[in-house]
């Protein structure tokens, strides 16, 4: 991960690469999230998602009477699994996993035909209203690949997200991950998601809204 | 009251089921109807353009349901395909005299509710063009289709289907058509000519058709089994808690006889009405096939509480969440409870008497009764499970049809309807040959003064 944002080096990714492959996961620390929403705007804006859709959002819930009371928190994204649904079940392999775990669609291929959206159990993916294919979030794919962090993580004014390389063990996602009680979304659909929360509200995570 | 073949000789037979293709011009009543499913049907191919031009947005889908209305009739229609393959089968299979009448009417059913069915996941499609992406065909786009994804097994299993379930309507109609030819005119000449396909009536050639039919009987059983286990699995093998059920394939199997069996009994009778098969429609046929209706209406029901009590005794949340969105929140409710006596309390009710079976307008309101509950009960699994599932939608709009969406379905009815008045038009709806065999085939006994029809096997 170092050749992230800035700090690219080309001798350490060509090295890096060769030892392990990169595998790139999001630590999401609710601890400093403060709900802005400004990731849900970087989102929309690095990606033209058009109106009334969002490739990533935050759920908010309320819980408690004043004065006990408090507002939770949850980002949401594509979840980027180990074992997507969404992949299996693409009837013309236009969802795929790449080599680092992320989890994309190549719109050229795509149909239309919303298996995807049925199945996934995060509800992260949308029909694009206007390019009338499936979409979701990519991990900004586009940016990671020329070694810049993903629009939302960019745009986090508590760096509450955390982008980064899973198999590095020197990442601060991996420092997270080593150091912190986390948790994931639907962990029965045995998705094994790639999208961590630290500090995740039980009755955020489950209740509707 | 045992069946026996109706008391005509085997000219009146003919001319009594001739009269739908050479009897007088249809009424102006008649030609009217026709000209307004046409209107629908036209009507629903505009809204199809339509979409595709201006996208999904004119339809109802939104987060969280994208699967709608296309998708639950897709479901229903397939169920109701399974009339025509079913009843021929097994009643060929088992050797049922009082087949001859049903066979045809339910496989006609089959030939229009298949590509009714067939056409709505390309509707439902956001890039319909594309369709052809789902053929397994080499192509230097590197364009292969997944075979892992259950969509790519409905491809295959539904035009498997269709291509069986024609061949057997046509192998058996054969013989008809031979036989009818030298009295044809005009078009239906030329029809007749190049469908009959040679056809002599000699011995070798009833031993063929007979020979295919029973192995197309055989055949298509396992077909129709997959076919609609491989719906149900479109479904059951995904994580949506009202989706993701163990019994779904015999449940979806059962419950597509048994809207199959519905259809033939609204066919049935309106044929019965309308064109006045009233020697060879009989209520006795009402009554055998009544009885099918009965043990289908019973497997559905044990099916269908099957579903829901592991969940319920286990107290499973995710589909105790569901099974409450359905039997208590307010839009849904009703439908589920009108689906709970349409296909579960008033059938079993009802049939369970044989006055009820016997007896032609009951059990025409009933089959319909049966359709509506069947066509609910789609409704219900494909956009509950969908509308009621994720603490993390984004959204909770309660998915309503849109017009468009509305006037595509409509249009499949209206299509099914039209396409069948005009096939009883063309061709006879009734298999005259297996109607006259039958026929022949039976002889008369007296029993201690009573007289008993017995069927001899034989060629």
């Amino acid at each position: 991960m170092k050749n992230l944002e800035g700090e690219h080096n080309q001798n350490s990714d060509s090295v890096h690469s060769k030892e392990t492959k990169p595998c790139y996961g999001m630590v999401i620390d609710l601890r400093r999230c403060i709900g802005c929403h400004a990731c849900s705007v970087a989102c929309k804006a690095e990606n033209k998602v058009p109106l009334s859709v969002f490739r990533s959002w935050v759920k908010i819930t309320e819980r408690g009477a004043f004065p006990n009371a408090r507002r939770y928190f949850l980002p949401l994204l594509c979840n980027h699994c180990e074992h997507p649904i969404c992949v299996i079940n693409c009837p013309v392999k236009a969802s795929y996993k790449r080599d680092d775990g992320i989890v994309l669609i190549d719109y050229d291929k795509c149909i239309g035909c919303k298996y995807c959206i049925a199945s996934c159990p995060y509800e992260i993916r949308f029909v694009n209203p206007e390019r009338r294919t499936v979409e979701k979030c990519t991990f900004c794919a586009h940016r990671i690949d020329k070694g810049y962090l993903p629009s939302c993580v960019n745009a986090c004014p508590t760096t509450a997200r955390i982008f980064g390389d899973l198999n590095d063990p020197d990442s601060e996602v991996s420092k997270l991950l080593a150091n912190n009680p986390v948790q994931v979304l639907k962990r029965e659909m045995g998705t094994e998601p790639r999208v961590f929360y630290i500090g995740a509200d039980l009755f955020a995570m489950k209740e509707r809204f | 009251m045992s069946f026996k073949a109706p008391d005509l000789s085997i000219k009146q037979i003919y001319d009594e089921v001739m009269t739908t293709v050479l009897g007088p011009r249809p009424k102006m009543a008649t030609l009217l109807l026709m000209i307004i499913l046409a209107a629908i049907v036209l009507h629903g191919v505009f809204q199809f353009f339509r979409q595709s031009f201006v996208g999904l947005g004119v339809t109802g889908l939104t987060m969280p349901v994208y699967w709608g209305i296309y998708i639950a009739t897709f479901v229903f229609w397939i169920g109701v395909a399974h009339a025509g393959a079913l009843i021929s089968a097994i009643l060929r299979i088992t050797g049922a005299e009082w087949k001859s009448s049903i066979t045809r009417i339910a496989e006609v059913i089959t030939l229009f509710t298949l590509p009714a069915a067939a056409s709505f996941p390309f509707i439902h499609m956001g890039r319909p063009g594309l369709f052809y992406y789902l053929i397994p065909y080499p192509n230097n786009r590197l364009i292969w289709p997944n075979f892992k994804s259950p969509l790519m097994w409905d491809f295959f299993a539904i035009s498997t289907y269709f291509i069986g379930s024609v061949l057997f309507l046509y192998v058996t109609l054969i013989p008809d058509l031979g036989t009818a030819r030298p009295n044809m005119k005009g078009w239906r000449k030329t029809l007749y000519t190049i469908l009959s396909f040679g056809w002599r009536g000699t011995a070798e050639e009833w031993k063929r058709v007979k020979e295919a039919a029973a192995l197309f009987s055989v055949l298509i059983l396992p077909v129709v089994i997959s076919v609609h286990t491989i719906v149900s699995w479109d479904f059951a093998m995904q994580l949506v808690p009202g989706w993701h059920s163990e019994v779904f394939g015999p449940y979806f199997f059962v419950g597509a006889l048994y809207s199959g069996v519905a259809a033939v009994f609204t066919v049935m009778t309106l044929l019965k009405w309308r064109c006045g098969f009233k020697d060879l429609i009989t209520p006795i046929h009402y009554d055998m096939l009544g009885r099918v209706f009965l043990a289908l209406g019973l497997a559905w029901a044990y099916l269908f509480f099957n579903d829901f009590l592991p969940g319920y005794y286990s107290n499973e949340p995710d589909k105790m969440a569901y099974f409450r969105y359905l039997a208590f929140s307010h839009p849904y409710s009703v439908l589920f409870w009108l689906m709970f006596l349409t296909n579960f309390v008033l059938p079993i009710a009802c049939l369970s008497f044989k006055g009820f079976r016997m007896s032609t307008v009951p059990m025409f309101l009933l089959s319909i009764g049966v359709n509506v509950g069947m066509y609910i009960e789609r409704v219900l699994i494909v956009f509950c499970g969908t509308q009621v599932y994720n603490p993390l939608a984004r959204n909770v709009t309660v998915y309503v049809p849109s017009f468009t969406e509305i006037s595509i379905v409509a249009a499949t009815f209206a299509g099914v309807t039209l396409g069948y008045m005009l096939f009883i038009r063309a061709f006879p709806i009734l298999p005259i040959w297996e109607l006259a065999e039958t026929k022949i085939r039976q002889t008369v006994r007296e029993i201690a003064g009573k007289k008993v029809y017995y069927f001899k096997s034989g060629e």
